[in-house]
C-alpha cells in the first residue's frame, strides 16, 4: 500500500518538474534571443554565402548534365550524315527517347535549318538563325524564350549545330490543376527565407539598373559570367523567430508531459473510486481537458499535414474553434467518441435483467419522456452537424468522380463516418437507458417492450418534427435512425452480440445514416448554388474592374520585366503580354481583358486577348500631349449595357519612353463567370467550385418586366413568366419558386434589383431531376467508408492481439474469405475489363472522329486552295468557319496556319511539328498518326494527317483540346456506371457471403466449443439450433451423445462404486481376518489355560491380552487407512497460469446466452494446484450461475495482500437464506439431477490446495463467490 | 440511478456545446442605423490592422466572396469566412492597413486599401478591395480581395 502511494506521488513530482521546466525554458529563451540579435549581421553574411554556393551548384549540376548529353549525342551523331534518312531516323529515335526526356534537343545543318529535334526544344528555325551568332560555343548560357528561361549549351561545327537545353524557370503561371510550377529563384527564396532575384543574362541582355549591393555572380564551367542574383528582401528576424518557435515547441512538449503525468496520477486515484459514475466523470473531464490542451497548444497545426489544417476545406465556429479545420474536427470527434464509449461500456456492463420494476411509475415515465426528447435532440444535432459539414466546407462531396480525389476530401469522408458512428453510438446508449426505464414500468416481455419503444419513438419523432421550425433531417433518416438504434440495442441487450459485431454494425449504420444526411443537405447545397450563380453574376461591378485596371498598371510600372523586354527589344511581345496577364489578378479572376504592348510610335508590338476580341486601335489621340502618365477611360459599348475600361501607362527608362502597356477590361453584364476558354488556360473560378453541372443551368433576366436575356434553350411560357414577375420577394429581394419548363419541374432562385428606377430580376434555375443525387454518389462514399471501416477493424484487431500466437484465422473467416474471393474477384476483373474495353473504344472513337475531321479539312482545302480567288489565309479561316473544325497546318516541320493561332503566338504551343509525328509521317511512311500531346499537365489527343494539296505536302493536325468530341460513354459516366452498379453488387455479395459463412460456420464453431466443454468435464451442455438437415442431425447427435455420456458416467460411477465397495469389503475382510486369527488362537489358548488351571495362567493372560491389544491396534490402523483412501481422488499438483486457465475456461461459454467475462488485473498469476480439478471447479461455478438464470457472469482475478482473489459474480436470482448454510455440505443440491457434490468438492479441493471458498454476497440481484488462494 | 443522472447531465453538457458553444462572431445584432457603411469600413480597417477578425466578421454576408494572396478564391459562408481570414492573418501578419479610397455612395459601396504585412519574416504589400451589399436590412461585406 505504501509502495502504491509512493508511486502515485512520483507522478505528481514529475508533473511539478515539467511545470518548472516550462518556466525555465521561458527564462532562458530571452537570454539566447539577446545573443542572437548581436549575431544578426553575421548570419546575414553567412546566408548570402550559402545562397551563392547553392545557386552555383544547381546551375553547375544542370550544366554537367547538358555537357554529358551533348558529348553522348556528338559521339553518336558525328559519323551520321544529316542527309541520310536512315541515320536521321536513328537520331530522331534517340533524342525522343527516355534519355532526353527532360532535355530539349535541336540539331541544325550548316544553313541553320532544323533537321532533328525533340518536343522539349524551345527554338524554331527562325529563332535559331537570329540568335546563332550570340550563342557561346561549347559554353553554357541562359536562353530566354519569353515564357521560360533555359540553361543551354550549343556545339557549333562546320556541318551542324547541336543545341541542348534544360528549363529553369517559367515567367508565366496558370491558376489551374494542370500548371506545373518551375521557379528556381522561388525555390531558393523559400529555402533561405529571402526574396532572391536571378538575372539570367543572355548575350542580348542589357541591365535596367545597376547591380545591387547584396548580389553574387553566376558563372558557367568556363568561368564566364552568365548571370547574377541579388537579394531584395530578407527575414532579419529569422533566428529569433526560429528560437521562439523552438521555445514554444519545447514548452508545449513539457506542458504535454505535465498533463500526461497529471493524468497518470488522476487515474491512480480513479482506480480507488468506488462509484462508477464518478470514475466516468473524471475520465471524461480528463479526456476533454486533454483535447483542450491539444487545441490550446495548436498541436494539429504544428505537427499535422498543412492541408488538413486549412479552414478552406472545413471550418465551423462550433465549440470556440475546436472544429476550425478538418484535423481539429477529427480530434474533437475522436474525443467525444472516446467519452461516449466509456459511458457505453459502463451502461452495457449492467444487464437489463438486473433492473427491477419500480414502485415509482411517475419517475420512470418522466425518465422515458426525457430520454425520448433527448433522443430526438441528438438526432437534430446529428443533422445540424452534417449540415455544417456540407455548408461550412468547400469540398463537393458528390461532384468529384474520382474515388480518392485528394487528402482533405478523403479525410472529411473519414470525419463524416466517425460523426455518423458517434451519433449512432449515442443513440444506442439512449436506447439502452430507455429500455431500462421501460422495464421499470412494464410487466411485458423484452420483445414487447422493444416494440412498444419502437412505435412510441416513431410517433414521438413525427411530433418532434412537427413542432420544430426547421427540422434538420427528413422522415427517412428519422425512421431508420430509430430502427437502427433499437436493433443494435436489442442485439446488445438480448442477443449478447460480440463487441466486434456491435462495432461493425455501429460503423456501417453510422456510414449509412451520415451519407443519407450528406445527400439530403447536398440537395440544399445545389439549390443554394443557384443563389451563388446569381450572386456571381452581379459580383463583378465596374468598380471591381476599375480596381483591377489600376492594380495591373501599378504592378506593370513597378516591375522591371516589361522595361527589360522593351529595352532589349524582345522579338516576342505576344508572349510578354501573356506573361503580364497570367501574373495579374485578371487571370486569377478570369476577367475578359486585353493586354497590349505598344511601341513608342504607337504601333502594336504584341498582345494577349482573354475572352475579349477587339482589334488594336490607338485610341488615345484625343490627348493633346504625349502620354507621360497613367490614363484611364471608361467606354460604353453601343447597343448593350457592357462597358470597357481602358488604362494605359508609359514605360520609361532614363526619361525615355520605351513603349506603353495598355489594358482593356470588358464589363460584361451578362457574363456569369463560366469560363469558355480551353481548360488548360482557364483559372479555377468560384463557379467551377459549385456542386451543380453548369450545362443544366437555366438563366433568365427580366428588365422592367421584360425578358432581356436568357441562357438556356428551354422556352418560358407566358404563365411561367408571370410567376417570376409576380413572385413574392423577401425583404432581401430574394424568392424561390417552382416552374414548369417544357413540361418538367424546375426550381428557380430569383433576385430582384432596383437601380435608378429600373427593375432587374435574375432567375437562375435547375431541372428537379438534374440534382446530382444518384446511386453512384451514395455508393461512392459508402465504398470509401467500407474501406475505412475495414482499416478501423484491422486496427482494433491489431490492438487486441497482444500475442502473436493468438493471431489465427477462424473457420468462419476462412469460409468468408473463400466466398468473397470466388465472387468479388471475378466481379472486379469484369469491371476492370469493362473499363479497359470502354476506354479502348473511347480512344478509337476519338481517333476516328479526329481523323474524319482531318479528312474533311483535307477535302475542303483540296477543293478551294487552287480554285479560289481568296488568299491562302482567308481560305483557311473560311475552312474553320464552314467546317467548324479547329485545326493547324504544317509545311514540313513549320507551322503555317492554326485556328488556335493565339496559343502559338504566345508560345504555349510549339510552332515546330511534333517530333514523333514528323518521324512517323516523313521517315516511317505513315499517312496518318495519332498521339497524346500535352500543355503543362493537360493531356489531349492529336491526329496528324499527311495531305498532298496541289503539289505540296502538308500535315493537318486536329486535336480534341480544341474540338469537342462526343463519346458514347465518357470517363465520368463510366466511373458512375461502374461504381453505381458494381459497388452495389459487391456490397450485396459481401452481405450474402457473411450471412452464408455465418450460417455454415456457426454450428461448427458451437460444436467445437461444446466439444471442448465436454472434454473439460462439463456434461450438462446441450446445444440449441434452428438449423435443418445434416447440421441439425449433427447437433442432435452431439446432444444425444453428451446425454448418453452423462448417463453412462453416472452408471459407470455406480458400477465403479459397487465394485469398489465389493473390493473394499474383500480387502477389509482380508485385512480384518489377519489379526482375527491370532486373536482367536490367543483367546482359545487363554481359555484352555484357564480350563487346565495352569499355574502359567497369569503369564499366558498377559501375553494373550498383549497380543489382542496389538491386533486391535492393527485393526484400527486398517480402518484409518481405508478411511483415508476413501477421502478424495488423488491430486496432481502443478504450477498453473491461473489467468490463462480461467480465460480458457471462460472461452468455453462464448456461445452461451449468458455473457461470461473475465477481468484480470494481473497478466499472469502462478499457483500450485491440480489443473483438471481447478478447471472443473470454475466450470461448476459458472454452470451454477447460468442455472440461476444469470445473464452476466463476471470473473475477476486480483491480488489482495499477497493472496489471489477470484471473484465469480453473477446477476442470477441468488441463494435464499434457507439454503445458504447448506450449499457447501456434501450431497446437498437444489437441482433435480445433481449429486450435490459441486460446491462441497470445491471446498474440499481448496482445503487441500491452500485455498478457501465463500459466498461474499447474495441477493435476488445476484451472487458473488470468492475463492482466495494463499501464495505462501 | 446516479449513473443515469450523470449521463443526463453529460448529455446536457454536449447539448450545450452543440447549441451554444459557438464563437460569438454574430456579436450584437444592433447594427447602427447611421453611417453604417463607413462604420463597416472602419471596423474592417481596425480589424486588419490588429489581426482581429472579430472586429468585422459580424458584417460578413451569408455568402462572401474571398480571394486572397495565398490562392484561396471562392464563396464562403459566414462561419468559414471568419476562420479563413483569421488563418490568413496568422500567416500574413498585419503591419499596417489603410483604405486609400472609399466609395460609400455607389450602389455597391466599396473601398480599396493597402495592406502591409510580414510574410515569413519579410515585409510585403498587397492591395485590398472590399465591397458591400445590402442584405437582411443592413449592409454586409460581400467581397474581399487581397492580392
Amino acid at each position: 500500500m505504501i509502495r502504491k502511494i509512493k508511486s502515485q506521488k512520483k507522478y505528481l513530482i514529475y508533473f511539478g518538474v515539467s511545470i518548472i521546466m516550462i518556466a525555465m525554458v521561458g527564462i532562458i529563451s530571452p537570454l539566447i534571443s539577446t545573443s542572437l540579435v548581436t549575431k544578426k549581421e553575421k548570419s546575414f553574411e553567412e546566408k548570402i554565402s550559402l545562397l551563392k554556393t547553392e545557386t552555383q551548384n544547381v546551375i553547375s549540376k544542370r550544366e554537367a548534365t547538358l555537357v554529358e548529353h551533348l558529348s553522348t549525342l556528338r559521339n553518336t551523331t558525328n559519323s551520321v550524315s544529316l542527309y541520310d534518312n536512315l541515320g536521321k531516323e536513328e537520331i530522331f529515335d534517340l533524342v525522343n527517347g527516355s534519355e532526353f526526356s527532360n532535355i530539349g534537343v535541336g540539331i541544325y545543318d550548316s544553313t541553320g535549318q532544323l533537321i532533328i529535334w525533340n518536343n522539349n526544344h524551345p527554338l524554331s528555325n527562325n529563332q535559331f538563325k537570329n540568335f546563332q551568332k550570340t550563342f557561346l560555343n561549347e559554353k553554357s548560357f541562359f536562353y530566354d524564350s519569353s515564357l521560360k528561361i533555359y540553361l543551354s549549351v550549343v556545339s557549333l561545327n562546320d556541318d551542324r549545330a547541336i543545341y541542348l537545353s534544360i528549363p529553369l524557370e517559367k515567367h508565366y503561371q496558370l491558376r489551374n490543376e494542370y500548371f506545373e510550377p518551375l521557379n528556381l529563384s522561388g525555390q531558393l527564396s523559400n529555402k533561405y527565407n529571402v526574396d532572391l532575384k536571378i538575372v539570367y543574362q543572355s548575350r542580348l541582355t542589357s541591365n535596367v539598373d545597376k547591380i545591387p549591393k547584396f548580389s553574387f555572380d553566376i558563372l558557367n564551367s568556363k568561368g564566364n559570367k552568365i548571370g547574377y542574383a541579388y537579394i531584395t528582401n530578407i527575414n532579419v528576424n529569422e533566428g529569433i523567430e526560429n528560437l521562439e518557435s523552438i521555445t514554444f515547441l519545447v514548452q508545449s512538449i513539457f506542458a504535454f508531459t505535465a498533463f500526461i503525468f497529471l493524468g497518470l496520477w488522476l487515474f491512480s486515484l480513479i482506480d480507488k473510486t468506488k462509484y462508477s459514475f464518478i470514475r466516468i466523470l473524471l475520465i471524461s473531464i480528463y479526456i476533454l481537458l486533454f483535447r483542450a490542451v491539444l487545441f490550446l497548444l495548436d498541436v494539429p497545426g504544428k505537427i499535422g499535414v498543412a492541408e488538413l489544417n486549412n479552414p478552406v476545406y472545413f471550418s465551423s465556429t462550433f465549440g470556440y474553434g475546436i472544429v476550425k479545420s478538418p484535423m481539429e474536427l477529427f480530434l474533437t470527434v475522436i474525443t467525444l467518441i472516446t467519452i461516449l464509449f466509456v459511458i457505453y461500456k459502463s451502461v452495457a456492463a449492467k444487464g437489463i435483467k438486473q433492473i427491477q420494476k419500480s414502485s415509482n411509475n411517475i419517475l420512470a415515465t418522466t425518465e422515458i419522456l426525457f430520454l425520448s426528447v433527448l433522443f430526438f435532440v441528438i438526432l437534430r444535432i446529428f443533422g445540424v452537424t452534417i449540415n455544417s459539414i456540407v455548408f461550412d466546407s468547400t469540398i463537393l462531396y458528390f461532384k468529384e468522380t474520382l474515388l480518392f480525389s485528394d487528402l482533405p476530401t478523403t479525410f472529411m469522408y473519414l470525419n463524416v463516418l466517425l460523426i455518423g458512428s458517434g451519433f449512432v453510438l449515442l443513440s444506442v446508449l439512449l436506447v439502452l437507458l430507455l429500455l431500462r426505464s421501460v422495464v421499470r414500468v412494464s410487466d411485458k416481455s423484452p420483445i414487447q417492450n422493444l416494440f412498444f419503444l419502437f412505435f412510441f419513438l416513431q410517433l414521438f419523432g413525427i411530433i418532434f418534427d412537427l413542432i420544430q421550425l426547421d427540422p434538420q433531417t427528413n422522415w427517412f433518416v428519422r425512421v431508420v435512425f430509430i430502427l437502427i438504434a433499437l436493433a443494435i440495442g436489442y442485439f446488445i441487450e438480448f442477443q449478447k452480440s460480440s463487441k466486434n459485431t456491435v462495432l461493425l454494425t455501429i460503423l456501417f449504420a453510422g456510414s449509412f445514416l451520415s451519407i443519407s444526411l450528406l445527400s439530403y443537405f447536398n440537395f440544399d447545397l445545389e439549390k443554394r448554388s443557384l443563389k451563388t450563380i446569381a450572386t456571381e453574376m452581379t459580383r463583378t461591378s465596374i468598380d471591381l474592374l476599375d480596381y483591377y485596371a489600376d492594380k495591373i498598371i501599378y504592378e506593370v510600372a513597378q516591375d522591371d520585366y516589361v522595361k527589360q523586354k522593351l529595352l532589349n527589344k524582345s522579338n516576342d511581345f505576344n508572349s510578354e503580354a501573356f506573361v503580364i496577364w497570367s501574373n495579374s489578378a485578371l487571370s486569377r479572376d478570369s476577367k475578359s481583358s486585353i493586354i497590349n504592348i505598344i511601341a513608342p510610335d504607337k504601333s502594336l508590338l504584341g498582345s494577349f486577348n482573354y475572352e475579349f476580341d477587339e482589334p488594336f486601335i490607338w485610341d488615345w489621340n484625343d490627348e493633346k500631349s504625349d502620354i507621360n502618365e497613367v490614363r484611364k477611360v471608361s467606354q460604353k459599348i453601343e447597343g448593350t449595357e457592357n462597358q470597357i475600361i481602358r488604362i494605359i501607362t508609359p514605360i520609361k527608362h532614363e526619361s525615355k519612353t520605351l513603349g506603353f502597356v495598355e489594358v482593356s477590361l470588358l464589363h460584361d453584364v451578362y457574363g456569369f463567370g463560366i469560363d469558355q476558354t480551353e481548360e488548360f488556360l482557364s483559372s479555377s473560378n468560384p463557379i467551377s467550385k459549385i456542386s451543380i453541372n453548369l450545362d443544366f443551368l437555366k438563366i433568365f433576366e427580366f428588365k422592367n418586366q421584360k425578358l432581356s436575356y436568357y441562357y438556356t434553350d428551354a422556352l418560358i411560357s407566358e404563365p411561367e413568366t408571370e410567376k417570376i414577375l409576380n413572385a413574392k420577394f423577401t425583404e432581401n429581394n430574394e424568392a424561390w419558386i417552382n416552374l414548369l419548363l417544357n413540361g418538367e419541374g424546375h426550381t428557380f432562385y430569383l433576385n430582384k434589383d432596383i437601380y435608378n428606377g429600373d427593375e432587374e430580376i435574375i432567375a437562375v434555375g435547375l431541372r428537379d431531376k438534374d440534382v446530382t443525387w444518384s446511386l453512384y454518389n451514395f455508393f461512392k462514399v459508402f465504398f470509401i467508408h467500407s474501406i475505412m471501416i475495414l482499416i478501423i477493424l484491422l486496427i482494433v484487431a491489431a490492438a487486441n492481439f497482444s500475442k502473436i500466437d493468438e493471431l489465427k484465422i477462424s473457420f468462419r473467416m476462412k469460409i468468408l474469405l473463400a466466398l468473397l474471393l470466388v465472387s468479388v474477384l471475378p466481379l472486379i476483373l469484369l469491371a476492370n475489363y469493362f473499363k479497359e474495353i470502354t476506354e479502348e473504344k473511347n480512344s478509337d472513337a476519338v481517333y476516328y472522329k479526329l481523323g474524319k475531321r482531318a479528312d474533311n479539312v483535307n477535302q475542303y482545302l483540296d477543293n478551294y486552295f487552287y480554285n479560289s480567288t481568296l488568299n491562302e489565309k482567308s481560305i483557311l479561316d473560311k475552312a474553320v468557319n464552314d467546317l467548324r473544325i479547329h485545326f493547324s497546318i504544317f509545311e514540313g516541320e513549320n507551322l503555317i496556319y492554326s485556328s488556335e493561332g493565339v496559343y502559338y503566338k504566345i508560345g504555349l504551343l510549339s510552332k515546330t511539328l511534333n517530333a514523333e509525328a514528323y518521324l512517323n509521317l516523313f521517315y516511317k511512311g505513315e499517312k496518318e498518326y495519332v498521339l497524346n500531346e500535352s500543355i503543362e499537365n493537360y493531356v489531349y489527343n492529336t491526329f496528324f494527317y499527311k495531305a498532298t494539296i496541289g503539289d505540296k505536302v502538308y500535315v493537318i493536325s486536329v486535336s480534341d483540346a480544341f474540338n469537342r468530341i462526343q463519346l458514347p460513354m465518357t470517363g465520368t459516366e463510366l466511373n458512375i456506371f461502374l461504381f453505381g452498379t458494381y459497388s452495389l453488387a459487391i456490397i450485396l455479395i459481401i452481405l450474402l457471403s457473411t450471412l452464408l459463412a455465418n450460417q455454415i460456420s456457426s454450428p461448427i464453431e458451437k460444436l467445437t466449443k461444446a466439444t471442448k466443454s465436454v472434454g473439460s468435464g462439463d456434461l450438462d451442455i446441450q446445444l440449441q439450433s434452428s438449423s435443418k438437415g445434416e447440421i441439425k442431425e449433427l447437433i442432435d447427435g452431439f446432444n444425444r451423445m453428451v446425454r448418453e455420456l452423462k448417463k453412462n458416467q453416472v452408471e459407470l460411477a455406480e458400477v465403479e462404486r459397487e465394485s469398489a465397495w465389493k473390493e473394499m469389503a474383500k480387502q477389509v475382510a482380508h485385512e480384518i481376518k489377519n489379526p482375527l486369527t491370532p486373536m482367536k488362537l490367543a483367546v482359545q489358548h487363554l481359555i484352555s489355560t484357564y480350563k487346565d488351571k495352569s499355574n502359567k495362567f497369569d503369564e499366558i493372560f498377559n501375553k494373550v491380552t498383549s497380543t489382542l491389544i496389538t491386533q486391535i491396534e492393527n485393526l484400527t490402523n486398517i480402518a484409518s487407512e481405508f478411511s483415508s483412501f476413501a477421502k478424495m481422488p488423488s491430486i496432481k499438483l502443478d504450477d498453473l497460469d491461473l489467468v490463462a486457465l480461467v480465460k480458457e475456461t471462460v472461452d468455453l461459454f462464448i456461445d452461451e446466452q449468458c455473457k461470461v467475462e473475465l477481468k484480470a488485473d494481473l497478466n499472469e498469476a502462478t499457483i500450485r494446484s491440480d489443473r483438471e480439478q481447478f478447471q472443473r471447479m470454475i466450470i461448476n461455478l459458472i454452470r451454477n450461475s447460468i442455472q440461476a438464470d444469470a445473464s452476466n457472469v463476471v470473473i475477476t482475478i486480483e491480488l489482495s495482500e499477497g493472496d489471489i482473489m477470484i471473484r465469480v459474480k453473477d446477476d442470477g436470482h441468488g441463494i435464499t437464506d434457507e439454503i445458504l448454510n447448506k450449499i457447501f455440505d456434501e450431497n446437498y443440491t437444489t437441482k433435480k439431477e445433481g449429486m450435490g457434490l459441486g460446491l462441497s468438492l470445491a471446498k474440499r479441493f481448496l482445503d487441500i490446495t491452500n485455498g478457501i471458498i465463500y459466498i461474499s454476497e447474495t441477493s435476488p440481484k445476484g451472487t458473488e463467490i470468492i475463492i482466495k488462494i494463499s501464495q505462501d | 440511478m446516479s449513473k443515469k443522472i450523470f449521463i443526463i447531465l453529460f448529455s446536457f453538457l454536449l447539448l450545450n456545446l452543440f447549441v451554444f458553444g459557438e464563437v460569438s462572431i454574430e456579436g450584437s445584432n444592433q447594427i447602427p442605423k447611421q453611417s453604417e457603411i463607413s462604420k463597416i469600413f472602419t471596423s474592417f480597417e481596425n480589424g486588419m490592422n490588429t489581426g482581429a477578425v472579430k472586429e468585422f466578421s459580424l458584417f460578413f454576408d451569408t455568402e462572401t466572396y474571398i480571394s486572397l494572396e495565398n490562392g484561396v478564391s471562392s464563396y464562403f459562408g459566414k462561419d468559414q469566412s471568419y476562420y479563413i481570414i483569421k488563418e490568413f492573418l496568422s500567416t500574413y501578419k498585419p503591419i499596417r492597413f489603410k483604405f486609400i479610397r472609399i466609395n460609400d455612395s455607389a450602389e455597391t459601396p466599396f473601398a480599396v486599401g493597402q495592406f502591409t504585412y510580414s510574410f515569413q519574416g519579410m515585409r510585403r504589400t498587397s492591395q485590398v478591395f472590399v465591397s458591400l451589399k445590402h442584405s437582411e436590412d443592413s449592409w454586409k461585406i460581400s467581397q474581399i480581395t487581397i492580392n
